[in-house]
């Protein structure tokens, strides 16, 4: 079943190499960058969390990833490489696109075709991307639904979305998604909107499942919560741009860059109750009005002379510890 | 969309106008500097000015003949190019009368009957929307189904019935091509009026007590110009269309008088021996109508790009 | 579905009747047929006793109860200049007028949609640039200019078709396209718009993040999302045809249909049967929007039971 490559510990090779990825979107303003000089790596069995609030570019990365980009919007510059191949290729893209990186997206509602029942959007998936025939599309699809904790599957094929709850239509879409047995799952927000507790076994779902199947989750997603329970490595992303990345204990223990600072205090905590909740100061992200510096200068509490001048690069202070600000000097820095 | 709604081509969305909520001296700026990077808007800009120019200068032009001057020895004369002179660039009709100055002529009633009539469509349309949207109730019920009525009714069948009544002029021509475009107005008023109505300044006046009529006038209207001159040159190419489709049928201006659609119809029987008439006529309609659709189409994507922006801004690729 | 129809249908009946009703005041109470037929330079006794002959001096109210009651049978009244029942005048043109728009809708929809896919499949490259220009200068041409030039080239330059009349499907091409690129160029900017809207939509994003094709995504997908948006075009082109473009096609071609019928009668003083060509289109309007709803709840059961 495992599609995995790795041999040994199987901890350590890379999938998924994204470098200086940028995305624009003309405006009448100018271009904006949805992504800027994005880069990230994706391991076999890892799972890396990216996490910025809405606006952050997020989720464009994540179609950027698979070469996609809405129009008017484009890919300016970067590199994506899986497995070595480059995926803005489109030959590349289109064999590994759904079939060894596949996608759920935030809102199963209006991901799932309206107009096409559940049994029918599987079954194009295997004819069409897996190239099952016969009777083998409705074992597999069945076997799928099952895999994702539906019950009742035969009946659930001939249901359209809409006669679906939210969490029923967010398991049809990671049985969607599984169905090419992919080696990376981009998951974009896929617990946005549900009810807590279906919140809860969606994640336990996806992460069983990574287990399981031995795939690479790449979680987007604005809630520390998620990042916490579901991933061994986060990258917070803001205005485009990754400003730290750390493992995932060691971002909750010590945060470095003030706006993952602000992130975290902003976010009530089981664990410890003694810290006040506080939010980020200031205005949320208008893209239209970037600084030419640091994105973050304006809400910064930090902020210096120097930082509007260019945005910090991503510098490494420690093991596989990477930070984007000024005030954080790295390795070897003065 | 639903099957009632507007069936005038693609009309502005009905929410609220981000470009009618600046400042109406960035809009002009954005609007300038948007035109720029449009080749279209340009050309349909410069159509519009070149054939407004010439209907209005036309006639003192040094180098136009006198558009009803007959001359049967020189009638068929065909256009430069297909064994013509200069002394009639575009040709000459059955009657030996100067082509180019019949197109010139006629470009004076195309345009204004058109114009006119829009004009009393947009604000009699107007008018009704901003009442229907802004009383609602009743009223409101009643405009909206005499809005729908309208819809079955279409304005050739309007005009049919009207001219068999009262027999072919140039004032129910306009009046025709009003009442089959009025109801356009009234739809996107009354729509936007309900977005903007719900909205915080409105409903700050009508705390601090201003009447309605005051409200509808100086808060409401201002916001909905953007739109409606947008809708306005939209509505102006089918104007000019239906009024050229009117002439033809012989139910507006009456000669000697020309207008383009009149030409047509003076021309068809002459197709094989003076296929000119009925193409120069016809493409003077295309041409000043293509200029008012692609200055439409512009202003168009002016106000959708102002809503696209939004959405990109909100949603990166959402 | 059933109440929904039935509430449709009532409206529908309504529509009509007000129409209608519109109808007979113009031309009965601004006007009146006797008045109509006769030269502006008739007497006062001439018109008074035309008047009696057509039964104009009996009042308006038993009038208007004729009116009303002979629509409901389907009786338009008497022909002046023909002497036949109107009726029968219109509906022995009316097959003339319905193949004439058939064949335009046929042009409309066999040009629209491939030429929206292509342009929604090449989204800002030449090809939807190219269908833009066509949509442009086809719905900026006045439709019987655009006849014209069709029978220029076709008939008189090339020979290849007969330039006027109905005589058979041959006769039937020109007109079909002179009605039907306008709509063509409408409606294929519509198809494309409905289909780069639809793919920007999340389910085709997640389809086409699947690796399906952007070709496949558009015509297994979106196509069907569109289809409805669509039938509400072509019902409104359907509508326009029925009152606008077959009146001045029909004159151009001298096609013999309700329309030229019209145009003849209003030439011949024939107020009665402008009156009743006008009441058969504007149902023919009414009846087509009707069945636009209708098509429109069977292709996407989510439309509103408004």
């Amino acid at each position: 079943m495992s599609v995995s490559t790795t041999g040994g510990d199987g901890r350590t090779e890379r999938l998924l190499e994204v470098k200086d990825l940028t995305v624009g979107f003309p405006t009448r303003d100018g271009t904006v960058l949805g992504v800027d000089g994005l880069t990230l790596n994706v391991g076999s069995h890892e799972r890396l969390g990216v996490v910025g609030e809405s606006g952050s570019g997020k989720s464009v990365m994540g179609l950027a990833i698979l070469g996609m980009v809405l129009p008017p919007g484009r890919i300016m510059g970067g590199s994506v490489r899986w497995k070595g191949e480059d995926v803005l290729d489109e030959a590349v893209a289109n064999r590994v696109r759904g079939r060894e990186i596949a996608m759920i997206f935030q809102d199963p509602m209006v991901s799932l075709n309206p107009l096409k029942t559940v049994g029918a959007q599987l079954r194009e998936l295997l004819q069409r991307r897996v190239g099952l025939q016969g009777s083998a599309v409705r074992k597999r699809s069945l076997e799928l639904l099952d895999m994702v904790g539906i019950a009742n599957a035969p009946e659930r094929m001939k249901a359209y979305a809409y006669e679906l709850s939210g969490g029923m239509r967010q398991r049809v879409m990671i049985a969607a998604a599984l169905a090419c047995e992919p080696t990376l799952l981009i998951a974009d927000e896929p617990t946005t909107g549900l009810d807590v507790t279906i919140q809860d076994q969606i994640l336990t779902l996806l992460r069983n499942l990574s287990t399981e199947l031995g795939v690479s989750v790449l979680m987007i997603t604005h809630d520390l919560g998620v990042v916490a329970q579901f991933c061994d490595r986060v990258q917070v992303m803001y205005a485009g741009r990754i400003v730290e990345r750390a493992p995932i204990a060691e971002m909750f223990a010590d945060p470095q860059h003030p706006y993952s600072l602000g992130l975290l205090q902003s976010v009530p905590r089981v664990d410890r109750d003694d810290r006040e909740l506080t939010g980020i100061p200031g205005e949320p992200l208008d893209r239209a009005k970037f600084p030419p510096g640091c994105a973050f200068d304006p809400r910064c509490a930090e902020a210096r002379e120097g930082c509007q001048v260019a945005p910090p690069p991503l510098v490494k202070t420690a093991d596989r510890r990477w930070v984007a600000c000024y005030n954080r000097p790295g390795e070897g820095a003065t | 969309m639903t099957a009632t709604e507007n069936p005038v081509g693609p009309a502005p969305d009905t929410g609220t106008d981000a470009a009618a909520t600046g400042e109406s001296v960035t809009v002009m700026g954005d609007l300038r500097s948007h035109l720029l990077k449009s080749k279209a808007g340009i050309a349909g800009i410069i159509i519009c000015f070149l054939f407004a120019l010439v209907a209005i200068i036309g006639p003192w032009l040094p180098f136009i003949k006198d558009p009803a001057q007959q001359s049967l020895p020189d009638k068929l004369t065909p256009p430069v190019g297909w064994g013509g002179t200069w002394s009639h660039p575009l040709g000459t009709d059955q009657l030996g009368r100067d082509i180019l100055a019949r197109l010139i002529d006629g470009a004076r009633i195309s345009l204004l009957v058109s114009l006119v009539a829009v004009i009393i469509a947009a604000i009699l349309g107007t008018a009704l929307g901003l009442i229907a949207g802004y009383i609602g109730g009743k009223i409101d019920t009643l405009i909206i189904s005499a809005a729908d009525v309208q819809m079955a009714f279409p304005g050739v069948l309007a005009g049919l019935i009207l001219v068999a009544a009262f027999g072919p002029s140039v004032w129910l021509v306009i009046i025709v091509i009003a009442i089959s475009s009025w109801m356009v107005f009234t739809r996107v008023g009354r729509g936007l009026v309900f977005t903007l109505k719900t909205s915080l300044y409105v409903e700050a006046s009508e705390l601090a007590g201003a009447s309605s009529r005051r409200i509808m006038w100086r808060h409401l209207l201002p916001n909905l110009v953007s739109s409606l001159i947008t809708l306005s040159v939209l509505e102006l190419a089918a104007a000019i269309l239906s009024e050229s489709a009117f002439a033809f049928l012989g139910f507006g201006v009456q000669p000697p008088r020309s207008s383009w659609g009149l030409m047509i119809q003076q021309g068809r029987n002459y197709i094989t021996d003076g296929w000119w008439i009925v193409t120069f006529a016809g493409m003077a309609i295309a041409i000043v109508v293509l200029g008012v659709n692609l200055l439409s189409l512009w202003l168009q994507s002016f106000n959708d790009v102002a809503e696209r922006e939004q959405i990109i801004l909100e949603r990166p690729g959402g | 579905m059933l109440r929904w129809l039935a509430r449709r249908i009532i409206a529908a009946a309504l529509v009509v009747f007000v129409v209608t009703s519109l109808v007979f005041v113009v031309t009965h109470i601004f006007t009146d047929p006797a008045t109509v037929s006769l030269p502006l330079e008739a007497t006062e006794e001439h018109r008074a006793n035309r008047r009696a002959v057509l039964g104009l001096d009996r009042p308006l109210s038993v009038q208007y109860w004729d009116f009303v009651s002979g629509l409901v049978v389907g009786d338009l009244g008497e022909s002046f200049w023909q002497s036949q029942p109107a009726s029968k005048l219109v509906f022995e043109r009316l097959p003339a007028t319905l193949k004439l728009v058939g064949g335009a809708i046929a042009v409309t929809v066999l040009l629209a949609a491939p030429m929206g896919m292509l342009a929604a499949w090449w989204e800002r490259r030449f090809a939807d640039h190219a269908v833009l220009g066509f949509s442009m200068v086809s719905i900026s041409a006045p439709p019987f200019w655009i006849g014209y030039l069709l029978i220029i080239v076709f008939a008189v330059q090339l020979g290849w078709v007969p330039t006027f009349g109905s005589s058979g499907f041959v006769s039937l091409i020109l007109p079909s396209f002179a009605i039907g690129l306008a709509s063509a160029g409408r409606l294929a900017q519509m198809t494309r718009r409905g289909i780069v809207e639809e793919l920007r939509k999340p389910y085709a994003v997640t389809a086409l993040s699947r690796g399906f094709s952007r070709s496949y995504t558009i015509v297994h997908h979106t196509f069907r999302n569109v289809a409805s948006g669509f039938v509400t075009m072509t019902g409104w082109e359907l509508t326009r045809m029925f009152t606008g473009y077959t009146v001045v096609i029909e004159v151009v071609f001298a096609w013999p249909g309700v329309g030229r019928l019209a145009i003849h009668a209003i030439e011949n003083r024939d107020l009665i049967l402008v009156q009743a060509a006008v009441v058969v289109l504007a149902t023919l309007v009414v009846v087509t929007n009707l069945l636009v709803d209708i098509a429109r709840r069977l292709i996407d059961p989510r439309v509103e039971l408004a």
